[in-house]
């Protein structure tokens, strides 16, 4: 750069030459037209667009909604250690007793030395509060690790609730607030003659809600606006047409895709669907014959079907539980994420038990998937790019969806005493497995089966229950995700006709627990220590009971 | 207390009046350069949305330190949070699969007209080409100064830098970006 180029903008006139250009008054500071295009040309750059103050206005009915709907010891503010926000930067403070907000606020300065006054009394009562805090703490009887939940919600002031929560119950998905727990919007869906709920896990990603519903005409996949539960697009389902059925459950996103699988038992194929999670077009769909029968002694199994475990940027990953006579075998599927092309498929067992159904996941280069060997459970890990077996971990019982974090995989079990789904769960753990290698980093046994566990923050949070309906038992554990240790366990109420350990409905965030405890109220507890901070009751006609309730919490 | 009774202008939120709180008075003042802010650097508009509501929920819990500060405090400390915000953000972002979105095909589509579209079109395609070969602080120096309007002070103390460090970074920049421009 020529020398003389760095002499149009000074470092100690700066802010006058923006100023002086943005305003195109070329002689204050000397500027010439080039100057002026420069800034002219930034400032357009970052401006903000003009039609863009819907969605500020929207922003501002939230906060008014959400300013009415505290509770007076949260209007009074929470102390800094409890802020979600824990690492703001504080301006200094000044000594400058300029207009402070006179400009926005035509009032008068207050005089110096009232503040001073002000700021002296303000001190002292600080340091009796602190003082008296303290004395009673010291006072107070330790509450134990494990116990029964605690204190009224207001006496102690929880970090403000800033969560997103989904629930999708009755054929409607509805947003709550995180503090008042009313709808903020509510998203119903048309329910036809004799189609039934799917029971679809909501995701949330990037200011979208991806979940499978009904619609007047059957099953759709729907991506729906977080911000006012707008409908941003949705794809019609074939399910309950042509023979075709969702395969197990539920649709995968990953990497801006939506996939579906779908499965005619009848004609013996799957078809996989990929949707661009943006628009919602399809990007492609492809046909997989042979995939569609499985029977097993006498028994026609009605999941069949490439069931979706996992995706990278390049490969998405499938398993199908295919039963020829007394023979079963479990087969993984590579699918090309670009055309559906399968790039490799690998027998990896045989199993004399219908397969479990639990999610798979890759981490570090490893998928990783539970399955049933020679009867016996056990997480697998298997080389995502080859499919090559890696490890194999024996499992204590039935497995639930895996989870992940920072390379170690968690997955909980419930071995069950009997056959039938009305037995107890007289036993079951919550395993920390680390991808790569296999190892087993520690095991949390429990008298009771362990539900599918949530990460946040370092805690692991499951649900633990006995799923008999004569002497249920369930409680919330958190527990550090490195060591296994327990930091807090809570008996919740058991009602009987709920299982946590069978319903998803466990949800760990940035701060808080969320818990269905009853077939309509969900607990609110503190994840740093249990506290009990709220309980509030699901909307709708339906219940968490009728598995049909799908929670979904987002936090910041 | 009395509500501000100045004129609204152009970058100012429209909020029902009455409402003469510090929060209500920032969020007049700076919810639409901060709603700016954030998109540029968020996946959608939608998340932009969400998270001002989460920047102004912070407000609401510092109604009283924001009381005891100059106007330019105010505005350094809110993009300080803002800025916070989208760190953890960005750092939840990065363990989880990202949808991305056009920004620019968002800017573009809030245009009123088609030629204006095209101006705004070339412009920001020629000026974003240049941006991105700065370096990230001096992108961040930009944004700080013209999508909030903050002087070199609030922008060093948003970034914890040092005044002189930041007026010698944006001239530094400004110069350079005169150069291409002159070609």
């Amino acid at each position: 750069m020529a020398e003389h180029e760095s002499e149009h903008f000074i470092p100690d006139k700066i802010d006058e030459q923006i100023a002086s250009s943005l305003a195109g008054q070329r002689t204050v500071q000397r500027l010439d037209p080039l100057d002026i295009q420069v800034v002219q040309a930034l400032q357009r750059h970052y401006a903000p667009v003009k039609d863009d103050s819907r969605p500020v206005e929207r922003v501002w009915n939230r906060l008014t909604q959400h300013r009415s709907s505290l509770r007076p010891s949260q209007r009074e503010g929470v102390s800094q250690n409890e802020l979600p926000l824990d690492n703001v930067v504080q301006p200094p403070a000044t000594k400058s007793d300029h207009l402070k907000l006179a400009f926005f606020r035509n009032t008068p300065p207050r005089h110096p030395a009232l503040g001073r006054l002000s700021m002296i009394a303000a001190l002292v009562f600080a340091i009796l509060l602190v003082g008296s805090v303290f004395a009673v703490y010291q006072l107070a009887p330790q509450r134990p690790v494990s116990g029964q939940p605690t204190p009224p919600p207001n006496k102690h002031p929880a970090p403000i609730n800033t969560d997103q929560i989904y629930i999708h119950v009755n054929h409607t998905i509805y947003r709550l607030d995180g503090v008042s727990h009313k709808p903020l919007w509510s998203f119903p869906m048309l329910v036809p003659n004799g189609v039934e709920n799917i029971g679809s896990q909501a995701q949330v990603i990037g200011g979208v809600l991806y979940t499978l519903g009904t619609g007047s005409d059957g099953y759709y996949s729907y991506a729906i606006n977080t911000s006012n539960g707008s409908l941003r697009w949705r794809f019609k389902v074939q399910y309950q047409s042509q023979d075709l059925s969702l395969v197990a459950g539920d649709q995968l996103i990953a990497n801006g895709r939506v996939y579906l699988s779908e499965a005619s038992a009848v004609n013996g194929y799957t078809l996989v669907t990929a949707l661009d999670a943006v628009t919602g077009t399809m990007l492609w769909k492809h046909r997989y014959n042979g995939t569609g029968i499985s029977y097993f002694g006498h028994y026609i199994d009605p999941t069949v079907g490439i069931l979706l475990e996992g995706a990278t940027g390049e490969t998405l990953y499938g398993t199908i539980f295919t039963g020829q006579g007394d023979q079963a075998i479990t087969t993984i599927f590579a699918i090309s994420t670009k055309n559906g092309s399968v790039l490799w498929k690998k027998q990896v067992s045989t199993a004399h038990e219908m397969p479990n159904f639990s999610g798979g996941l890759v981490v570090d280069g490893v998928l990783c998937i539970s399955t049933f060997q020679s009867g016996s459970p056990h997480l697998n890990g298997f080389d995502a790019l080859t499919g090559e077996p890696k490890w194999s971990v024996p499992l204590d019982g039935g497995t639930y969806n895996v989870a992940a974090s920072n390379g170690v995989v968690y997955i909980g079990t419930a071995h069950l005493s009997g056959v039938g789904m009305d037995v107890p769960a007289t036993s079951g753990s919550l395993y920390a497995v680390r991808a790569k290698d296999g190892a087993q980093l520690w095991r949390y046994k429990a008298q009771a089966g362990v539900s599918s566990p949530t990460v946040q923050n370092g805690t692991i949070v499951v649900g633990v229950s006995r799923q008999d309906y004569k002497t249920p038992q369930q409680s919330i554990v958190a527990l550090d995700a490195s060591k296994g240790t327990v930091r807090w366990s809570l008996s919740a109420p058991a009602p009987g006709s709920f299982d946590l350990a069978f319903n998803p409905q466990v949800i760990a965030s940035k701060n808080f627990v969320y818990a269905g405890i009853s077939s309509k109220q969900v607990q609110v507890l503190r994840l740093s220590d249990g506290k009990l901070v709220d309980t509030f009751t699901v909307p709708g006609q339906g219940s968490l009971s009728e598995g049909v309730a799908m929670m979904t919490v987002v936090s910041f | 207390m009395q509500s501000p009774q100045r004129d609204r202008k152009d970058d100012e939120a429209v909020i029902p009046s009455g409402d003469d709180s510090i929060t209500a008075a920032c969020y007049r003042h700076y919810a639409l350069k901060l709603f700016a802010y954030l998109c540029l650097h968020l996946p959608s508009s939608h998340d932009a949305e969400d998270m001002l509501f989460e920047v102004f929920l912070v407000t609401l819990e510092h109604e009283q330190e924001l009381e005891t500060m100059l106007e330019d405090e105010q505005r350094a400390w809110l993009w300080t949070v803002a800025r916070n915000k989208l760190i953890d953000e960005h750092r939840r972002l990065h363990h989880r699969h990202v949808i991305p979105l056009d920004h620019l095909a968002e800017m573009i589509d809030n245009q009123p007209t088609p030629d204006e579209v095209a101006i705004h079109h070339e412009e920001y395609e020629h000026l974003r080409t240049h941006l991105k070969q700065l370096s990230e602080l001096q992108q961040e120096v930009l944004e700080l100064r013209f999508t909030a309007g903050l002087h070199c002070a609030e922008i060093a103390a948003v970034l914890n830098k040092k005044e002189g460090a930041i007026r010698t970074m944006l001239s530094r920049t400004l110069n350079t970006l005169r150069h291409i421009y002159r070609q």
